[in-house]
């Protein structure tokens, strides 16, 4: 059997009763909490046992902090006189332990416990979560601009589609965070007035798991679906930045215990370890940039469209630039052709859609881009469902060709043939 | 509402601060008011710890000096002024009581 056993814990500081009652509830099936990890509770092993658990709050510390803090080594010697002995700590939150029967209550006026639970979560609760509520509405607001200005980009990149998803989730989640805080803070302020406890509230934790699972279920799909429609790289890119978040987030926790251990100073520690998450960061994006062009589905060789044998195309060097981005449901490719020391150019779009209907959509949308109005033309020498025309006063042209799930768009400086067109929309399959 | 701070004393706090008359290191605080209280009262350790934590940083207890991991405190005048006013206010509800039920009636 193995020594140690992991749980993801959901709590919020201020849910100390049901923090207590869990704790207990494990010892009594024989899991003793050994440390609070950045995603998992580690308990130990040992005969199960009536051991009672019991929460207090040390509202100036700091999970910075040495760990022979004096304040933290002051508090440990006032519960171990009354025989209670430090299971471990985690930020503010001080959680110790007894086998006594009949302990000393660690807290014993719930005004004073209110009062330092309030102090506790001005600063870890309040603070850090306002900070990412911002942050998230901030995406959110740039998501939803960048996404009405360039729909079809924002749903042929994977990442946007699944952060734009997961995004309204965690700002449900934080905001339920601060109702529920407001809901136990509101009764508590009551109930001390009266005489009586702190109020009771596990609904954070219920909370949060339901939002695990649904962000369990979200990932799932997207996998699922991604490599069922032959985007196996979105799972994959997806996957890989979740990946390396969460080793991310463990390594820097990994650094404050370790610079806590060896005694850093709180300000120390704080740089050092902000210092190891910029870098971190820096080195994700990196690594994400690589991994983008590496997992990209788009079709490996770029559509066969070569400028130069058109019909009204100077026939010298053409320089080719291509670049692709696909989630799940839509792919595009751009291939931009410049005529070698000349002024001519070539650039086709194309777009391939994974859901039925989205390719009229996406025609649609191409046709709105402009404010030139395109123009219906005879599709059918074009092996097309449908094709538009439109030229620009600047001698350039336009084509939107589609079918069921393929939607391409030809922009030339010269003009096109039927043949050209045929060969361009045949060479984009 | 929520008390404001140190207008009224709560037990504890009342009995901490009595207990501080003498310097005492924290874990002597506890004991003193089971003992002064014949164990009606108990001072849990986190209550205790951020009491003197809080009367300290408002200067009704001072810090006489640590030994080892042990500190001990004092009451300062101010925290004299506040106990003297909070005996003040019970012996008034006291003397309130009496008049209406008389000495030692219920």
């Amino acid at each position: 059997m193995r020594e140690y056993a992991y749980r993801i814990e959901s709590f919020q500081p201020f849910e100390f009763e049901a923090m207590e009652r869990r704790l207990s509830r494990m010892a009594r099936r024989g899991f003793q909490l050994d440390s609070i990890g950045s995603l998992f509770w580690k308990y130990r092993r040992e005969a199960p046992r009536p051991t009672a658990y019991a929460v207090t709050y040390l509202p100036q510390g700091s999970p910075f902090d040495p760990q022979d803090d004096p304040e933290m080594e002051a508090l440990r010697e006032l519960c171990a006189e009354a025989g209670w002995e430090k299971a471990c700590d985690w930020g503010q939150l001080q959680i110790y332990r007894t086998d006594r029967e009949r302990p000393v209550p660690l807290e014993t006026d719930e005004s004073v416990r209110l009062a330092a639970i309030r102090r506790s979560m001005r600063r870890s609760f309040l603070l850090p979560n306002a900070v990412l509520l911002l942050l998230v509405l901030f995406e959110l607001g740039w998501l939803f601009f960048s996404g009405s200005a360039e729909p079809l980009a924002l749903l042929s990149n994977a990442a946007a589609m699944l952060v734009f998803a997961l995004l309204p989730v965690v700002l449900l989640l934080l905001l339920l965070h601060f109702a529920a805080y407001a809901v136990w803070l509101r009764r508590s302020l009551r109930s001390v007035a009266r005489g009586g406890r702190c109020a009771s509230s596990g609904f954070c934790r219920r909370a949060d798991t339901v939002f695990l699972v649904l962000v369990l279920a979200a990932a799932a799909s997207f996998a699922v679906f991604s490599a069922a429609s032959g985007q196996g790289g979105a799972a994959s890119y997806a996957l890989l930045y979740f990946l390396c978040f969460l080793g991310m987030v463990a390594a820097l926790n990994s650094l404050r215990r370790r610079l806590s251990r060896e005694g850093f100073s709180r300000g120390g520690n704080r740089t050092l370890v902000i210092a190891a998450d910029v870098a971190m960061a820096i080195a994700l994006a990196v690594v994400m940039v690589f991994a983008s062009g590496l997992l990209s589905d788009g079709p490996q060789a770029p559509p066969a469209v070569d400028a130069g044998t058109l019909e009204h195309a100077p026939s010298g060097a053409w320089d080719a630039f291509t670049t692709k981005s696909a989630s799940p449901v839509l792919s595009h490719v751009r291939v931009r052709q410049y005529e070698t020391g000349g002024d001519e150019i070539l650039f086709c779009d194309v777009y391939d859609a994974r859901l039925p209907g989205l390719s009229g959509w996406c025609a649609n949308q191409l046709l709105a881009e402009w404010e030139e109005p395109y123009r219906t033309e005879n599709a059918a020498p074009l092996s097309a469902d449908a094709a538009y025309h439109v030229s620009f006063p600047t001698g350039r042209e336009s084509w939107i060709l589609a079918d069921g799930s393929r939607t391409v768009r030809v922009t030339a400086s010269f003009p096109l043939t039927e043949a050209d067109l045929a060969r361009l929309f045949a060479g984009a399959a | 509402m929520p008390r404001e701070k140190f207008q009224t004393l709560t037990e504890q706090m009342f009995y901490i601060l009595l207990c501080l008359g003498e310097e005492r290191c924290g874990a002597d605080v506890m004991t003193e008011v089971s003992a002064l209280t014949n164990g009606r009262v108990a001072v849990g350790p986190g209550t205790l710890y951020n009491l003197l934590d809080q009367f300290l940083r408002d200067g009704y207890i001072e810090e006489t000096g640590a030994s080892g991991r042990r500190r001990s405190y004092r009451l300062t005048e101010k925290g004299r002024v506040l106990l003297r006013e909070e005996y003040d206010r019970l012996r008034a509800r006291i003397a309130d009581y009496e008049r209406r039920f008389g000495k030692g009636e219920a």
